[in-house]
């Protein structure tokens, strides 16, 4: 009995031999599909905040100059220099918290350097009066700078 | 069999157990970038934060260029990237990057542009550092600044007088006036004569909150005796100036005259001429002791002695001020009116004067008195003051006083040997009144002779009630004092009336309390013999 017990164990794990191969297969493709999942997600996730946020915290920008009524009476420019560590394009420029149109479209500017924005502002710039310039950034950085006419 | 299972089982959990690792290497990494990227930006912000680069100076120099003097009063070391010169007054801008100019910290360093500057034009300067902050500087060539003149105001003709210019940037934006040239106009022109100056003859930078001193030197010529001089700077505001007056004079400021402030402790008097002796009128006297120096002095005694004769009639006395201490003494051959302190002195504190002052019936010998002497004595903490005046007395003679009032509407309610705090540069108008006080009448008009002292301005008098307006005569002195001469309309002053004579002046610009003396004499060119006249010394205490 007990070979026979015996026997028939080792027969019923005979015939169970294949199951714990392809069960072993099949968890580890398993395995291997989730955790791939899994890393690709949290790999794209990762990709996403070395885009964004992480250049977000490398954005320093500052102001260095405005020049009132460029060539016509509305168009006028500001200075920016890129003083962070990752490159920053101008979306949106703000007169006084008017929103004033950047032309043409600001380029990216590179850390280090700096560059001309140029935008229109449709209101007066009267002489011995200050106005307030804000300039946000694509990524939400925000400068602003108080200059006098 | 059961190891081949346990092994199968084995590659799974290392195949997981490898992925969970990679994940975790994934995450610890991405972490450590993370806070690498946050330290980094952190010491980036500390450092612009750390970094404080100053203008110290920037100003256009003689060639047109602009020198720029920059401090690094930050902690960190600096670099300088660019420079900007904004052109406020036409709105032009002009950049220049600096090439690897570095300034460690507490350093300081120079820099003069080859841009050529426009002198007239409003700039704003800027830097610019490689962290990004920005230090400003505004050159204006004028703002609203305060300006004064500082010069003696009397000045003895063929001297020299110094005056100093100052001008001070009290702009409260911050604005720096370079190139500060100063301007100095006299009128009349030929007053006097430039012969130095101005030293400097320009400011190259006259930052906010700073003064500039501009050294003149003239010589006073004598062509005008009340000089203007107007203070201001080149490109100054409308009606950014001062004016200052100064007086030239012939006479040495050192002597004892009446067109000049009261330069030394002295008691002045004031006596009434002519006298009527026979009818026992009152008579009103004063005594004004001036105290010119920044001391206080006491008085211990005065007196107001006729030396030869017994005019005075001792029981009529009346003391008006002070009310008591007062006495009178005559013999046959003098008599006098006298004040004792009784052991409590009168104080003057500095830079003022104290009036004594009486009323006393005349008691004359009956018969003509000519031009008796008297004498005016005071007894100070610091020496006895004598004055000599005269006076006239006859039963025939009407009694005429000579005094100010300040009513001229009741001219005989209040009368003032001296005035006090007059402010300075205040024009008013001033009283003189002639009283006849006694019983007869003065048969002769009465011609006023008022000194108005050197300094004083704008003098003036309009036609007026009992005066001959033609024969008024108001001029200014050689040595710059003023003289009004004036006679009545009427050749007759009836007993018991008054006359009051007004004009205006204008009281000098003093930076201290000043005293003057207004010296009015009364005389009668009808009256035989006309050497007798009232005398009045009324004291002015001007105070700035």
């Amino acid at each position: 009995m007990f070979k026979l017990a015996g026997a028939r164990t080792r027969f019923r794990r005979c015939n169970r031999a294949v199951e714990p191969i392809i069960s072993a297969l099949v968890l580890i493709v398993i395995t291997v599909l989730a955790f791939s999942l899994v890393y690709g997600a949290y790999s794209n996730w990762i990709n996403v905040q070395r885009r964004d946020s992480l250049m977000e915290m490398q954005e320093r920008i500052a102001i260095e100059a405005v020049q009132f009524n460029w060539n016509s009476p509305q168009k006028s420019s500001v200075y920016l220099a890129n003083i962070g560590k990752s490159q920053v394009k101008i979306i949106q420029v703000m007169v006084n918290q008017s929103s004033a149109s950047i032309t043409p479209p600001a380029d990216y500017i590179i850390p280090g350097n700096s560059a001309w924005i140029n935008f229109t502002y449709t209101g007066d710039f009267l002489a011995d009066n200050i106005y307030q310039f804000t300039l946000i950034s694509e990524r939400g950085i925000i400068a602003e700078t108080f200059e006098k006419r | 069999m059961r190891n081949v299972s346990r092994c199968k089982r084995g590659q799974a959990s290392a195949i997981g157990a490898v992925l969970f690792l990679a994940l975790a290497v994934l995450m610890v990494a991405f972490s450590q970038e993370v806070f690498q990227t946050q330290t980094t930006m952190n010491e980036v912000d500390v450092e612009r934060f750390q970094e404080k680069v100053v203008i110290t100076s920037a100003y256009i120099a003689s060639d047109g260029k602009l020198v720029l003097n920059m401090t690094n009063q930050g902690s960190v070391t600096a670099n300088l990237v660019r420079l900007w010169v904004v052109d406020l007054t036409d709105n032009q801008f002009f950049s220049f990057n600096f090439v690897n100019l570095y300034i460690q910290p507490g350093a300081r360093v120079s820099n003069v542009s080859s841009i050529n500057f426009e002198l007239g034009k409003r700039y704003s300067i800027r830097v610019a550092t490689e962290r990004g902050n920005i230090a400003s500087y505004n050159l204006v060539p004028a703002v609203h600044a305060r300006i004064n003149i500082q010069a003696s105001s009397t000045n003895l003709i063929g001297n020299n007088v110094t005056v100093v210019l100052s001008i001070t940037n009290n702009d409260t934006s911050g604005n720096s006036i370079y190139n500060l040239v100063p301007q100095l106009t006299v009128s009349p022109g030929p007053s006097l004569i430039l012969k130095e100056g101005p030293a400097p003859s320009r400011v190259d930078l006259l930052p906010a909150g700073s003064s500039a001193y501009f050294v003149y030197v003239y010589k006073v010529t004598g062509s005008g005796f009340t000089i203007t001089l107007n203070g201001t700077f080149q490109n100054a505001p409308e009606g950014n100036y001062a004016l200052a007056k100064i007086y030239a004079t012939a006479i040495d400021v050192t002597a004892e005259v009446t067109t000049m402030p009261v330069f030394h402790l002295d008691a002045f008097g004031s006596v009434p001429a002519l006298l009527d002796s026979q009818n026992n009128v009152y008579t009103y006297w004063g005594v004004s002791v001036v105290n010119p120096y920044n001391r206080t002095i006491k008085v211990f005694s005065t007196a107001v002695i006729a030396t030869s004769s017994a005019i005075f009639a001792p029981g009529t006395l009346v003391g008006v001020n002070p009310t008591t201490g007062w006495s009178a003494r005559s013999t046959s051959i003098f008599s006098g009116v006298f004040w004792d302190d009784g052991g409590s002195p009168i104080s003057i504190p500095p830079f003022s004067v104290y009036n004594f002052t009486f009323r006393i019936q005349v008691d004359a010998p009956a018969g003509f008195l000519l031009e008796t002497p008297i004498n005016i004595e005071a007894v100070t903490t610091e020496g006895k003051f004598i004055k000599n005046y005269a006076t006239s007395s006859d039963g025939t003679y009407p009694a005429i006083n000579l005094y100010l009032t300040k009513t001229p509407s009741n001219p005989t309610a209040s009368k003032t040997y001296a005035l006090t705090e007059v402010p300075s540069s205040f024009t008013q108008t001033y009283n003189v009144t002639i009283y006849n006080s006694g019983r007869n009448d003065l048969n002769s008009k009465v011609n006023l002779l008022i000194r108005v002292p050197v300094g004083w301005a704008d003098v003036s008098a309009a036609s007026q009630t009992g005066w001959s307006f033609p024969s008024q005569s108001i001029t200014q002195q050689e040595d710059g004092s003023w003289l009004i001469t004036v006679e009545s309309s009427s050749s007759m002053l009836a007993d018991g009336t008054t006359l009051v004579y007004q004009f205006t002046a204008t009281t000098p610009a003093v930076t201290y309390t000043t005293l003057y003396t207004l010296a009015v004499t009364a005389y009668y060119p009808g009256f035989s013999p006309s050497i007798t006249a009232a005398y009045l010394s009324a004291v002015i205490q001007v105070v700035p």
